[in-house]
C-alpha cells in the first residue's frame, strides 16, 4: 500500500513538470533544458516566502507566479528571437540551466536547504499510516491537473494553444496571434514546474542541482507519453513513475535502478517514436 | 598585375594553414613545461571538438552526450593496458580506444537514426545515455574502479618493443609531438573529405535532409558513417587523454560532454578551425579566470555562450571569417577593378 501511494505521489509530480515540458515542446518544438532549473526555483521561491516569514502556502501561490514570470522573460529574450533556429533553442537554454544554477548557487550557497511542510503527520489510509503530506500532493496535483485540463479544453485560451499545435499557419490565417500564444504556454510550462518544485520542498534537499533528475526524467515522460496529447502525457507519466517504483523495490540498488530505467526508456523511443500513447503521428 | 597579386594571395593563403602547425612547435621553447603541458591537454580536447564538429557542425546532428564515446577511448585505453601484458600492448590499447566507441556509436546510430529517432529527440537520448553511463562508471567499481577512477595499467608503451621504445607517462616531448601530429593529420584529412563527394553530401545532411533522400541516398547509412567517424576520432582523443590525466567516470559525463558543446559552439561549429580556437579559447580562459573568480567563471561562461548562440552562431571561426573576407573585398576594390561585382 505504502509503495503503491509513494509510486503514485511521485508520479503525480513527475507528471506535473512533465506536463509543463511538454505543452512547451508540443506548442513551440522547444525542450527546454532549464525546465529542470525553473522547478528548482520555485523550490526556492518558497524558500523565499519562508525566509520572509510567510506561511507555507503563500509559496506554493508565490513560485508559480515567480516562475511563470521568468517564464515570460526568457521566451520574450531567448526563445523567440531563435524562432527559426530550433535545434539552437536547446543549446540557449541549456546555458540559461548553467547560469540559473550558478545564479542560485552565488545567492544561496551550494549546500542544501530544507523547508517547512504545510501538513505534517500521518493519517490513516486504508489501514496503513501514510504521511499527510504526500496525500496532499496526490490531491493537489490531481486538482492541478484538473485546472490544466479545463484551461485547455473548455477556455477560448486552450482553443487558441490547440489550434496553434494542430496547425500554426492556419492559425495565424485565422488571426490568432500566436506569439502571445507561445509565451503564454511558455510561462504556463515554467509556472507548472515552479509550483512543483514548491510543493516538494519538504520532501526533497533544496539545493541547486534539485532540477537535473527531474530534467531527464520529465523528458523520457514526454518522449514516452507522446507529445501531442495531455492524457497521453498524462499516461506516459503514470506508466513510467509505476515502472520507476516497481523497478526501484525489486531491485534496492539506485544506481541500477536509473540505468535500467533509462536503457528501457530509449529502448521505448526507439520501437514508437511517437509515444505508447499516441493514436495518430506527428 | 593583378594575377600577380592573386596569385601571391592565393600562395599565403595556402601557407596560411601552416601557421599555426610553425606556432604550436615552437610554442614549447616560450613556455614553461606547465603551460606546454596544459596545451598538449587542450590540443586533445581540440581532437574532440573536431570529432564533435564532424557530426554537429558539418553533418547537422545534434549529440548531448559526446564524452561517451571520448571516455570510451579512455576507459578502452585504460583496460586494455591493465589486462593485457604482451609487448606492444600499447598498439592494441589504441586499436581498443577506437574500436570501443566506434562499435557503440555505430550500434547506436543503427539504432536510433533507423528508427528515425532524430533531432531533438536523438540529442535528448543521447543525454540520457550520458549521464547513464557516467552512473555505470561510478557504480561498476569492479572494472571500472568507480569514483577513485582507473589505476593499476601499464605504461603506455610506444616505439617497437625490444628495439628502441617512447613511454607515455606524463607529459613528454614525444607525447606533444604526437598530439600535434595527429591535429595536423585530423585537419588534413577533413579539408581533403570537404572537398571530394562524400564531404558535399555530409554537408548536404545538414542542410535538406529530406532532398538528399529524394535524391536517391541512404541518408541513414551517411549519418552512421559520419558518426562512426566522429567516434573513432573522440575515442582516439581519450586514449590520448590518459598520459595527461586520471580515467575516472567524469571523462564520461554530462560535464565534459556540455564543455566539448561549448568549445565547438564557442570556436565555430562547421568549420575546420572552429573546434581549435574554441577549445583552446575557452580551456586557456578557464585556466587564468578561474582562479580568480571561482564560482563567477560558470557564470560567465554561461552567459557567454548564450550569448554565442544566439549572436554569433558561428563562432569565432566565423568571425575571422568574415574579418578575412572583409579585408578582401576592401583590397580589391582598392586595386580597382571596376569589373568586380560587388
Amino acid at each position: 500500500m505504502v509503495v503503491f501511494l509513494n509510486a503514485l505521489s511521485s508520479s503525480m509530480i513527475l507528471i506535473l513538470v512533465s506536463l509543463g515540458l511538454g505543452i512547451i515542446f508540443g506548442q513551440m518544438n522547444v525542450f527546454n533544458l532549464a525546465h529542470g532549473e525553473f522547478f528548482m526555483l520555485g523550490a526556492y521561491a518558497a524558500v523565499i516566502t519562508g525566509l520572509m516569514g510567510l506561511p507555507p502556502i503563500a509559496g506554493l501561490i508565490f513560485a508559480p507566479l515567480f516562475v511563470g514570470l521568468i517564464g515570460i522573460v526568457v521566451e520574450r529574450l531567448l526563445i523567440r528571437p531563435l524562432y527559426a533556429r530550433p535545434m539552437d533553442t536547446l543549446l540557449v537554454t541549456w546555458g540559461l540551466s548553467m547560469v540559473l544554477k550558478q545564479l542560485i548557487q552565488l545567492i544561496f550557497g551550494a549546500g542544501h536547504r530544507n523547508a517547512d511542510a504545510l501538513f505534517t503527520g500521518s493519517m490513516n489510509i486504508f489501514g496503513t499510516e501514510y504521511p499527510i503530506y504526500r496525500i496532499f500532493i496526490i490531491v493537489i496535483t490531481l486538482a492541478l491537473l484538473g485546472i490544466v485540463f479545463f484551461l485547455y479544453f473548455r477556455t477560448s485560451f486552450g482553443l487558441k494553444m490547440r489550434m496553434v499545435i494542430q496547425n500554426r499557419q492556419q492559425a495565424m490565417a485565422m488571426g490568432i496571434n500566436t506569439v502571445s500564444v507561445d509565451r503564454m504556454t511558455f510561462a504556463l510550462g515554467s509556472a507548472l514546474a515552479g509550483i512543483a518544485g514548491a510543493i516538494m520542498t519538504p520532501l526533497m534537499f533544496i539545493s541547486p542541482e534539485m532540477g537535473a533528475s527531474y530534467l531527464t526524467n520529465s523528458f523520457i515522460v514526454v518522449i514516452i507519453g507522446g507529445v501531442s496529447s495531455l492524457i497521453g502525457l498524462v499516461g506516459g507519466g503514470m506508466t513510467y513513475g509505476i515502472a520507476k517504483t516497481i523497478i526501484d523495490f525489486v531491485i534496492a540498488n539506485s544506481f541500477l535502478t536509473n540505468i535500467i530505467v533509462l536503457l528501457l526508456a530509449i529502448v521505448i523511443i526507439r520501437l514508437k517514436p511517437n509515444g505508447i500513447f499516441t493514436r495518430k503521428s506527428r | 598585375m593583378n594575377s600577380n597579386a592573386q596569385g601571391r594571395s592565393r600562395a599565403l593563403s595556402k601557407a596560411m594553414p601552416l601557421l599555426p602547425l610553425i606556432i604550436f612547435l615552437i610554442l614549447p621553447s616560450f613556455l614553461t613545461g606547465f603551460q606546454t603541458e596544459l596545451i598538449a591537454k587542450f590540443l586533445v580536447f581540440a581532437i574532440v571538438g573536431i570529432s564533435y564538429d564532424l557530426i554537429w557542425g558539418f553533418a547537422g546532428i545534434s549529440n548531448f552526450g559526446h564524452a561517451v564515446f571520448f571516455g570510451l577511448g579512455a576507459y578502452g585505453f585504460g583496460l586494455t593496458l591493465k589486462y593485457v601484458h604482451i609487448p606492444g600492448a600499447t598498439y592494441l590499447a589504441f586499436a581498443a580506444a577506437i574500436l570501443l566507441p566506434l562499435a557503440f556509436g555505430i550500434f547506436l546510430s543503427v539504432f536510433l537514426h533507423h528508427g528515425k529517432v532524430a533531432g531533438a529527440f536523438f540529442a535528448v537520448v543521447t543525454m540520457c545515455l550520458c549521464v547513464a553511463f557516467e552512473s555505470i562508471a561510478s557504480a561498476w567499481t569492479d572494472v571500472t574502479g568507480g569514483m577513485n577512477g582507473l589505476y593499476g595499467f601499464d605504461t603506455p608503451v610506444l616505439g617497437i618493443p625490444g628495439v628502441f621504445e617512447i613511454e607515455l607517462l606524463g607529459f613528454t616531448v614525444p607525447y606533444y609531438c604526437i598530439v600535434i601530429t595527429l591535429a595536423v593529420l585530423l585537419l588534413g584529412l577533413w579539408t581533403i573529405m570537404k572537398r571530394r563527394n562524400f564531404g558535399k553530401v555530409i554537408a548536404a545532411l545538414k542542410n535538406d535532409e529530406n532532398r538528399l533522400a529524394f535524391l536517391g541516398y541512404n541518408v541513414n547509412l551517411l549519418k552512421t558513417v559520419i558518426f562512426a567517424i566522429s567516434c573513432a576520432v573522440a575515442g582516439l582523443a581519450g586514449a590520448l587523454y590518459v598520459p595527461v590525466s586520471t580515467i575516472s567516470p567524469s571523462v564520461l559525463g554530462m560535464n565534459m560532454s556540455i564543455q566539448i558543446l561549448v568549445w565547438v559552439a564557442v570556436g565555430g561549429r562547421g568549420s575546420l578551425w572552429g573546434p581549435i580556437i574554441g577549445a583552446l579559447l575557452v580551456c586557456t580562459m578557464e585556466q587564468l579566470l578561474s582562479g580568480i573568480l571561482l564560482d563567477f567563471w560558470l557564470l560567465i561562461l554561461g552567459v557567454f555562450f548564450i550569448l554565442v548562440v544566439m549572436f554569433w552562431p558561428d563562432g569565432f571561426a566565423g568571425l575571422l571569417k568574415k574579418a578575412g573576407s572583409m579585408l578582401r573585398r576592401s583590397r580589391s576594390t582598392q586595386k580597382g577593378d571596376g569589373h568586380h561585382a560587388a
